[in-house]
């Protein structure tokens, strides 16, 4: 079978999707109400210095995955054990995408519907795209992100009418340490979240290219996540922080001359949609991980039964919104900071370490 | 995974969707609910649903509408045992407003019902609240010549009140934002039900003072005019006034305005400017004389303006007397966020103390489409 090819625009809009996953609904930074853009934009700028730092680690080996490279610079005991770190944080972070995904569903949508009915039904549609590979991901992803611009873009024109600018205001923010504290978390979910695709790079392409188009995803995410949380902000001022999923409120608000209403199903589609390549996503790169781990043929079989763990995981762990949000704010982003940051310089370091002493 | 297993998995996927269908027959459509509340102290819901038979058969035996009472203790308990005296589940999204009993608003508070309309999926968030110093429920079930459904017929009033801007229009997004911002005063357009000769009428007009959670007083048509005014909600209306020298009475129609009130702060002392752009046209005049020498106009437009700040001012003395319900607080927050760190304890006993600028240009843009007095 050839090897799948991906384009430039396939993996765009692969990451660009990636990183508005959730965030299309839950506005990154929430809590900080108007100053959430500037959190968003300070996790940005942290975030391109990661990224660095992940092209640097991908030129190391271009071929090879982060689970590789563990195994190359710790060892196979300890490369191992670094990896099975890594895939318990992929496997969470799956969960924590399924269970965000259900609990909308449940909260909005299918009020009466047994939780574990919704997940079982995503994780199975995820576990057969994942079987299928990552090339129909990626040609979907391209169909998505046009979907979610133009989502986007038209929520905002039909909201205009109620946008009030005094909702910025005053403009620079008294408090810079909840700002910095925030910066932290949107750091941790969605930007560090990109560490998933350092599980199977090799697959997309050549660093270099891969990188790019990374890059320019993930401007095209940010500016889609501050259009976003701009327009929330106008619309919803200070009641911003007390909305579970700001996007979805706000387009409930549309009122087009009593003609044109309930506009929230295509934020619902919406996420829907995002959720979907999201959690097919991390899943893929989990499953990928644990065949190269553990050195199996196929990661195929497994699909099934991980696909079942996940789910039964969000229905236990996540069984509402609240529960989601208290483990993303107090626990998550001490936790993910570990492979997102800590564990993928110690690597780098180590591997630069060995790669300059072999040179000698 | 032979085709029968596939077949099988699709059909489950596509049959469980049945087995929680309501379909629309089995649903009573919501279009406006009444608060009031009993002799003994308990929560009465009055619930208007749509009869759609009676509406689609010309049947004019059966009301195209119905009312359903409910009696509970609490409110969220009151709206959920009205489906005990409904053949069919309640069905919310629908609703269009909910009417207050000023009763309701004293002993109950408004609070609940708006957590109720902000966190539950049916209700929409952009449903009007109104309040009526009478009942509720008599208000929601006054018959109108122009349509069959009361609720629609009073959305309409609501929609169209701009006409004259003597009213305000407030949504349950409205009052949650509010008490989001910690707005310490939020008005409701009043709704009255008066008994004519000629038959029942409803008036909305004037406005309903609710702080916080607790209904507080009225607003005449002046005063709700200066909030509107004050707050850039004004859209529409009529100044009747008499030009000076002469004592002819004139009216002057507003049709488009821009009117903005900035907090001030100079040496420590807060000061509030008003800046209010006017344009409108003469449609009244005592003799086509007067309106045909532009050399006149001059003095129609202090007097216009005096009119316009004469209802600014009644809303500021009213707020003097009630509270700041014209959101001043949260001006000079959001201007002056240290000042207001500072004084926020004390903001009700500061701002009366501050003085009110009025900068507020007239044009006249016309007279119409005839130059002569009829």
């Amino acid at each position: 079978m050839a090897k799948a090819q991906f384009t430039n625009g396939q993996i765009i809009s692969m990451v660009a999707v990636f990183l508005l996953g959730t965030t299309i609904l839950i506005s990154p930074g929430q809590n900080l109400g108007k100053y959430a853009y500037l959190s968003i934009l300070l996790a940005f700028g942290l975030f391109l210095l990661m990224l660095g730092f992940y092209y640097l680690l991908a030129n190391l080996e271009p071929k090879k995955s982060i689970f590789a490279l563990n195994e190359m610079a710790f060892g196979k005991i300890l490369g191992t054990l670094i990896n099975i770190f890594y895939l318990i944080y992929f496997f969470v972070l799956t969960v924590l995408v399924v269970a965000n995904f259900v609990n909308f569903i449940n909260t909005t949508i299918l009020i009466r519907t047994p939780d574990m009915v919704t997940s079982s039904l995503l994780v199975a549609v995820v576990a057969y795209s994942v079987r299928a590979g990552l090339k129909p991901l990626a040609e979907l992803s391209v169909l998505v992100l046009i979907l979610t611009a133009v989502t986007v873009v038209s929520v905002t024109l039909m909201i205009t009418e109620i946008f009030n600018l005094a909702h910025f205001l005053p403009l620079i923010p008294s408090d810079w340490n909840a700002i910095l504290d925030n910066t932290f978390t949107v750091f941790a979910f969605p930007f560090g979240e990109l560490i998933i695709f350092l599980g199977f790079l090799g697959v997309l392409g050549k660093p270099d290219k891969v990188f790019k188009n990374v890059s320019k995803g993930s401007f095209l995410a940010l500016i889609m996540m501050l259009l976003v949380v701009f327009r929330n902000t106008l619309v919803l001022g200070d009641f911003l922080p007390m909305t579970t999923y700001p996007s979805f409120e706000t387009a409930r608000l549309i009122n087009i001359a009593q003609v044109i209403t309930r506009a929230e199903v295509f934020i619902a589609l919406n996420f829907i949609f995002n959720g979907f390549i999201k959690a097919s996503i991390t899943f893929y790169s989990l499953c990928r991980g644990l065949k190269e781990t553990f050195r199996l043929k196929s990661y195929k079989h497994l699909v099934l039964p991980i696909g079942a763990l996940v789910a039964l995981n969000a229905h236990l762990s996540f069984p509402t919104i609240i529960q989601n949000i208290y483990f993303n704010v107090e626990f998550y982003r001490y936790y993910a900071i570990i492979p997102q940051v800590i564990l993928v310089l110690l690597t780098y370091l180590v591997l630069l370490f060995k790669k300059r002493s072999a040179a000698k | 995974m032979s085709r029968t297993i596939r077949l099988l998995l699709l059909l489950i996927l596509i049959l469980t969707g049945c087995y929680d269908r309501v379909d629309l027959n089995e649903l009573e459509i919501v279009v406006g609910i009444g608060l009031d509340v009993t002799e003994d102290g308990k929560i009465k819901a009055t619930v208007q649903v749509l009869n759609p038979s009676s509406l689609t058969n010309g049947n004019s035996d059966s009301e195209p509408f119905a009312q359903i009472e409910s009696v509970a203790e609490s409110f969220t308990e009151a709206v959920r045992y009205a489906n005990l005296y409904s053949p069919n589940r309640l069905y919310y999204p629908h609703n269009r407003l909910i009417i207050f009993s000023e009763e309701f608003a004293k002993t109950h508070g408004t609070h609940h019902v708006i957590d109720w309309v902000m966190r539950t999926e049916e209700p929409r968030e952009d449903l009007f609240i109104l309040i009526t110093s009478g009942e509720a429920s008599d208000v929601l079930g006054t018959r109108f010549p122009t349509g069959p459904i009361p609720s629609f017929e009073i959305t309409q009033i609501v929609l169209t009140s701009y006409v004259n801007s003597v009213s305000t229009v407030t949504t349950a997004f409205n009052y949650a934002k509010n008490l989001a911002s910690n707005i310490p005063i939020t008005v409701f357009g009043r709704i009255e039900k008066t008994t004519e000769t000629n038959g029942e009428m409803i008036t909305y007009s004037g406005g309903a003072l609710i702080e916080k959670h607790h209904f507080l007083d009225y607003l005449t048509e002046t005063e709700t005019k200066g909030f509107n005014w004050l707050t850039g909600q004004y859209k529409t209306g009529l100044v009747v006034t008499r030009t000076k020298n002469t004592e002819d009475q004139f009216t002057f129609e507003i049709v488009r305005n821009n009117s903005k009130v900035s907090p001030v702060l100079k040496d420590g002392k807060l000061t509030f400017e008003v800046k209010t752009e006017v344009s409108g046209r003469i449609i009244k005049m005592k003799s086509s004389k007067s309106l045909l020498d532009p050399n006149a106009w001059p003095g129609y437009l202090q007097v216009i303006e005096e009119g316009i700040k004469s209802d600014m001012k009644a809303a500021i003395d009213k707020a003097h007397t009630t509270g700041d319900f014209l959101g001043l607080g949260d001006l000079v927050k959001r201007k002056f966020p240290n000042y207001w760190r500072d004084n926020e304890e004390a903001w009700e006993k500061i701002w009366p103390t501050a003085s009110f600028t009025f900068d507020i240009h007239i044009a006249i843009h016309g007279v119409g489409k005839i130059n002569r007095f009829m």
